[in-house]
Parts: structure tokens; sequence; C-alpha cells
């Protein structure tokens, strides 16, 4: 009822834009949620396809002038279609994360096996990788994150880390699940005696930071963004200059809802005579990637058309992201690569 | 339901482009208004020959379609309130033509207004009528509606800018009204009878709409009042001067809190706010903006604030057009907005005056909570009800206090809708307004659609109350 139906949130959603159907539009999913609420509308394949093709990017709730939290609204209707409804893929990331610790299986190689960084017994700074780090993306970028704390002379820890959980709040399985594999990871925090956790994953650090104090007290740990981190500890100077043309693409949660736009910048900036330009959309308006919110598990091919549109705004930039979600799926579009990556190609020695 | 044999035919002409998928058509139940009605089907056009086969087939089976923009009607238009089909614009969304020495853009429907804007500026021009809703508004839906919007006191609304239609009859045959030149005294103005009919008489397929320059420079003025009827009486004062602004917005304190606490715009939280937004050379604003605080403090302001930097008025502006979706902020989790009464158009004059009764009104009806914001320059005033929608006594006492303001406003010599429309919340209160006219309309209605496909039960046709069909999750226990 604090929807007004206004259709703000419409015209400003990268899948409704691209869909072009007020079904697969915020308010829609809003409305379709409410139908299930209200038994207007039965649990069926038709609800569970507009509550999925969402990416959860938050580009509504930063529109909406009522102030509606339309993202937690279609998490939680996302819960009610699950059990009936979920897609094979969606089924098997649960059951990985809930089996095997991590989003994609049992871990090929150790943590320590590609960073050279076991985990210390005691340390007050911890980095937190994250699955598609550990598993997917060839550990380029975590490789370069754990380079760069090296070299600035950082005492920290890797983890025996588990899942975040994201993958199973997107899709809407029970929170029961997301508690255990938060029960893991803070254990492993505070058994190590660490203070402050940092992420290359936005969606790891959103879990962290604004999850998992609904279920339990972390406030004795300090969370935060590596590129936050990292923003005023390096100069100028320790840089070779130029890059080829890249571009900074904004993941939703660092930007809408960790207000974390300059810092990147700063980064990227700090290397001299960087070809870099912004695209169309930036900041607060930047667009999502697509393979946010669990869309990718279900409908691929969406994924693909808003990438598409996103890689048409960088042209023939290279994308750089604070995201391995981001820069996994731009990879398959066009050239991408972490804003680790590039920070660490490009200082010199 | 519609025809099974209907539904293989549409599936034939548009492929994946219908749906019948619960969920699809449930969300098509919806617009901004209190109203819900499932559609049996959703359609998605992307050709004026594509609509005319629909409609074909509509007629054939004689099944209703109701058209739909953005779905940001606040009286019900595009509910499908007979269910049938919903036909949706939003493929249809092409600037289809530039003619900047001809003073004119052609357009398909589904074009966003400011989107247009947007184009047009880079040309030097703008289309004038602006609604608060411009940044979801279709050009489709605004000409359906009549809409106009922040600018109509120096601009005027839709119709003075609609010098073309291309519309698919009730019937499926394709007709084109007006023409493309600034003059045009060739027989009945039919263009003009299709702006503001709601869909009811036709679907608008292309429009060619005239635009202006932009302005040089324009300014604003916020004028703050511990007292509405004086800054009313300041909008008259204005206008009276003689003085034609750009816009003279209001806004009363509930509006003002809703706005403040949505957005955190710097607006003085006062009893009303009047904004006025100036146009001209730096010379005309200067002479310009020295009387309107002249006014404003005769009238017993008590804060002006001027702006002329871009950033500050796009902020003041955005803040003032963010107004009625804002208004569930004002006291969240307890009282909501419901779209009840929400438009009205005045003889300038009676701003003041109006202003003052509904607040009296208001004291009468414990239930609800009124916001009152507006173009109160052109006398188009906008109040908002706050209610719990969960409860029937709510909706029983804001029910009453529609017809209590109707009545000020009918006996003020107002008019039910200044660019809302009537849909079907404000049909009740048109009939009383327009008795002597209802039955020359229904029977444009009849001639033009003579199996009542088209939108039909709004507007002249809407013989029930108000309360019918809500959205909200309440139950009337009857009389």
């Amino acid at each position: 009822m604090q929807c007004t139906s206004c259709s703000f949130c419409t015209v400003t959603c990268p899948v409704m834009n691209v869909l072009l159907t007020d079904a697969s539009s915020p308010r829609g999913r809003v409305q379709i949620a409410y139908g299930l609420y209200t038994g207007e509308l039965e649990v069926d394949e038709s609800a569970t396809q507009r509550l999925y093709e969402c990416t959860t990017c938050g580009m509504c709730d930063h529109t909406c002038p009522s102030g509606v939290h339309i993202v937690d609204v279609i998490k939680a209707a996302r819960k009610v279609v699950y059990p009936e409804h979920a897609v094979e893929k969606q089924r098997t990331f649960a059951d990985n994360i809930t089996e095997k610790e991590h989003t994609y299986g049992e871990l090929k190689e150790p943590i320590w096996a590609f960073t050279g960084h076991a985990p210390k017994e005691r340390s007050e700074i911890a980095y937190f990788m994250g699955c598609k780090i550990t598993a997917e993306t060839g550990h380029k970028q975590g490789i370069a994150a754990v380079n760069i704390l090296d070299r600035l002379g950082v005492d920290f820890t890797t983890l025996n880390e588990v899942c975040c959980g994201a993958p199973l709040m997107y899709i809407g399985v029970s929170e029961d699940r997301i508690r255990k594999q938060m029960e893991k990871n803070i254990n492993e925090i505070r058994k190590r005696g660490v203070k402050k956790v940092l992420f290359s994953c936005p969606s790891c650090y959103y879990m962290f930071e604004k999850v998992y104090p609904k279920y339990t007290d972390v406030s004795d740990i300090e969370f935060q963004h590596i590129v936050e981190f990292l923003d005023g500890k390096l100069s100028p100077d320790e840089f070779e200059a130029g890059t080829e043309p890249i571009t900074y693409h904004d993941p939703c949660h660092l930007g809408r809802t960790f207000n974390i736009y300059e810092e990147p910048r700063n980064l990227i900036k700090l290397i001299p005579d960087a070809d870099y330009a912004e695209m169309e959309h930036n900041r607060e308006n930047s667009l999502c990637c697509g393979a946010g919110g669990s869309l990718a598990l279900y409908e691929p091919s969406l994924t693909k058309k808003m990438a598409d549109r996103r890689v048409a705004e960088a042209g023939e930039r290279t994308v750089v992201s604070a995201c391995p979600n981001c820069v996994g799926n731009f990879s398959k579009h066009t050239n991408a690569m972490s804003i680790e990556e590039l920070l660490w190609t490009k200082l010199k020695g | 339901m519609i025809p099974s044999e209907m539904l293989e035919e549409l599936k034939a002409l548009l492929g994946d482009r219908v749906s019948s998928a619960p969920a699809d058509t449930y969300v098509f139940g919806f617009d901004a208004s209190i109203h819900h009605h499932k559609a049996d089907a959703v359609v998605f056009p992307e050709s004026t020959e594509e609509v005319a086969e629909i409609v074909k087939l509509c007629n054939k089976y004689r099944v209703p379609v109701t058209p739909r923009g953005s779905g940001s009607a606040l009286a019900g238009q595009a509910v499908p309130i007979k269910a049938g089909i919903s036909m949706s614009f939003k493929r249809m969304n092409r600037i289809k033509e530039v003619r900047v020495e001809d003073l004119q853009v052609i357009v398909e429907p589904g074009v966003i207004n400011d989107d247009l804007n947007r184009e047009l500026a880079k040309y030097g021009f703008f289309y004038p009528p602006s609604p608060g809703s411009g940044k979801v508004a279709t050009i489709g839906g605004m000409v359906a509606m009549n809409a106009s919007g922040m600018r109509a006191l120096k601009y005027g609304a839709t119709r003075d800018y609609v010098m073309a239609l291309e519309v698919v009859m009730p019937t499926g045959e394709i007709a084109h009204f007006g023409t493309h030149t600034i003059k045009d005294a060739s027989s009945y103005q039919m263009a003009k009878l299709m702006v503001g009919s709601e869909g009811t008489l036709g679907i608008i397929t292309e429009i060619t709409l005239r635009i202006s320059p932009l302005p040089k420079d324009t300014s604003i003025v916020l004028a703050a009042f511990e007292d509405a009827r004086m800054a009313g009486q300041t909008i008259s004062d204005i206008i009276a001067y003689p003085m034609i602004p750009a816009s003279v917005e209001f806004m009363d304190r509930v509006c003002l809190q809703s706005v403040i606490n949505s957005r955190g715009v710097d607006f003085p939280l006062v009893d009303a706010v009047v904004m006025i937004e100036l146009e001209g050379t730096e010379e005309e604003m200067a002479e310009d903006l020295k009387k309107v605080e002249e006014i404003a403090r005769k009238n017993g302001a008590v804060d002006i604030r001027v702006s002329s930097d871009p950033e500050k008025m796009k902020e003041w502006l955005e803040a003032r057009k963010a107004v009625l979706p804002s208004m569930s902020q004002y006291a969240r989790g307890k009282m909501f907005m419901v779209s009840l009464a929400d438009d009205m158009s005045l003889p300038i004059s009676k701003i003041p005056d109006a202003v003052y009764g509904f607040h009296e009104i208001e004291k009468r009806h414990p239930h609800v909570v009124l916001g009152v914001y507006g173009h109160a320059g052109d006398g188009n005033l906008h109040t908002i009800f706050l209610i719990d929608p969960r409860k029937e006594e709510a909706w029983k006492d804001a029910e009453k206090m529609v017809e209590e303001m109707y009545e000020l406003v009918i006996d003020f010599g107002g008019t039910v809708s200044g660019e809302h429309g009537i849909g079907i919340t404000k049909a009740p209160f048109m009939r009383i307004e327009k008795k002597d006219s209802m039955e020359l309309m229904k029977r444009i209605k009849r001639a033009l659609d003579p199996n009542d496909i088209m939108n039909p039960g709004k507007n002249v046709e809407w013989d029930d109350g108000i309360l019918v069909d809500l959205r909200y999750p309440v139950e009337f226990g009857g009389d």
C-alpha cells in the first residue's frame, strides 16, 4: 500500500527497458507480490518468471519517491515461489552452497595455493575473496588484490571462507540456510582475532554489512570494500603512465547501496595519462550488468541482453569494475578487468 | 473471458507479443488509481496496422480493449474495468520526425514526455505541457487525458499542441484527423474531440505536436506563507498585476512535509509555499522578480527565496513534481495516499476560497488527512487523500468528503477535472457538472463505437459510484 503505483520505477528499471512489459517492471513485481499475499494470484510459472526476471540492482529503490523497499519485497516473494518453481540451476547453486560450502561446488584449489597466502592463526585484517574469485574467474582478481596488499605491507590473512549466502538470498532459499553460512564465516573470522574484513565482491560485502547484523551482533568487526581501503594509500608516481581506453562500471551494491562512487575513480585516476571516459549511465544511474540477483541462473538470455546494452555504452573501451560478478559477465561479451588487476598491472616494479 | 479462437488469432498476428498469463493480466489490471480489474489478455502492437487488426478482432468478438501508456492514470482510465484486452504502447515509442522548420514533431504514442523534450532540446525547442509525471507519462496517454501540468498558465494544455492525429477507430478503420499546418479551419475539429477522450472513442497511433522554442532564461521564486489563503491571494495578485509567469505552483504543509521527507529538499515547512517560474531576458526577469517579491511581501510572505541556478531550480522543480508519489511518506506505515478527488479546475480568483474550503471540509472528516497542491496559477488544484485504506470507515468518510469537495468546486464555477481526466473515479461528479450535455456525449460515443468495445464503462458511460473494484484489501459490510 506504500506503493502509490506512480510508475516512476518502471522507466528506470533496466529489465523493463529490455522486456518492455509492465509485468516485468518493479511496480509489476510489487503488484505480483501483493497478489500472492492476498491470494488473488496463485503461485505459478508466470508469477515466478516475473519475480526472477530481476537483478535486484536497486535502481527502483533509488527511484521510488514513496520510499518502498522494492527489492526487499521481491526477495520476500521469491521465498514463496522458490520451493515449487525454482529452476534446476538455482537448485544446484543452493545445494552446492549448503552441501559443499561454495557456490560452484568444492574448491578445485585452496586459496593459499594460488595466492601464496595460507590463513594465519591471528591477524587483525582479513581478506574475504568470495566464490566468484575462488572458483570461476581464474583467480586473477584475487591474486591482484593480494599482491597490492602485500606491496602496501598490509599484515592480513586469508580465510577458510565459505559462501556468504548471497545467492541463497537472491534465489529465495530460507533464511536458516543463510544463517548457517553466516555462522561459519563469523566463527572463522573471530577465531583468527580479525577486527577488519576486506572484500573484493560487493555482494559479499553487502551480506556482511547489511544482512548478517540482522541475525547476530557483528559490531565488533569492521567490513570494508577493498577500493575504499586502498583509496589514499597509493600515489601516482608508483604507476606506469597510460592505459588502453578504459571506462568504469559501477557495481549496483557498491554504488547504490554503499555510495562508493568516487573511491574507484580516484584509484584509476592515479594512473598518469589514463585513457579514461565515463559511460552515459554512471554512478547512481549506472545500469546493471545483468548478472545480479541470480538472473543469470534463471534467464541467461536476458542477462546477455542487459550486458549488451551496457557494452554498447562502453564502445571500444575496456570495462573496469570492482565486482567479480560484473567482470565475469562482461568478459563474455567484451574486454573487461577488475580494478585490482588494472592497478596491479600498472604498478611499477 | 475472451474466446479461445480470438486468442489464437491474436497469437497468429503478434506471436509472443500477446500474453494471457495470470501474472501479466493481473498487473495490467492496475494503473495509479484506486481501482483494479484483471485483463483477459495483454497485447503489444508495434504498428498502426497491428493496432487496427487487433481492434477488428475485438469488434468481431465484441471484446473490450483498453489502451495503456505507462499506466500512470489517476482515475482508472487504464484499468480494463470490463476485462478484455489491455493494449500496451511500450513498443510504439519512436520519435518519427522532428520538423523544427514547421514547428512540429511526429511521434508514436508510447514516447515518453521527458524523452521527447530531451530530443527537442537538441534543436532548441520543447513541448511545453509539463505534467508532474513527465518522466513516465507517454504522449499517447497525455493526449488521451488532455494532460497539461505546470506550464499551462502561459503555454496551454495538450489540446493546444495537437495538430494531427492518426486514430484507429472502434470499428478498425484508420483515420487521420487535423492537419500538419499551423492553421486549420477545415470542417469539424475531430483531432480536438479525440484529445481527452480517454481511449473511449478510438486508439491514437500517431501524434503530430506543435513545438515551441526553448525560453532564454528562467528564474524561480519560492514564497512561504503561514496562511494558505494569503498564498492563494498572492497568486491572484500576480496574475492581476498583470503578469503571466511560466508556472505558479502551490503546495500546502502536508505536501511540503511529504516531499521534504521523501527527497530532503530545502523547502520551508510552512502553511503554504507558492513557487513562481519566470521566463524571459535578464532585464525582463529582473523587473518581474522585483514585482513578485513586492506582492508576496505585501501578502505576508515569511520567507522568499530566489534562484537562477539551473541545479537548484531543477531540484525545486523535481521536488514539486514528486509531491504526489511522495505523499505516502507523510505518515509512513499508518496512512497511505489514495487517488480521490485528485484534480479540479477553478476560476483563478477562487483558489484562496477553495483551499480554505477544502480544509474546512477536512475538519469534518476524521479519517482523512488532506494535502492540497497544484498549478494554482491556472486554477488547477490537486488534492491528495491520506487514509488507512484497510478500513471501511476511512473509505466511507473519504467518499463523503469527495462529494462535499466537488459540490464546492461546482458551486465555484469549476470543473471536476483540469488535467487528470474522468475515468471511473470522477465520473459520478461529471454527471452532476455536465448534466445537460451528458446525453449528447453519450450519443457521440454510441455513434463512433457502436459495439461499445473501446475502453467501455468509463467516463460518460460510468453509472456507478467511486468505491468500486478497489485495489486495496478492504471489504465493505454493506449499508
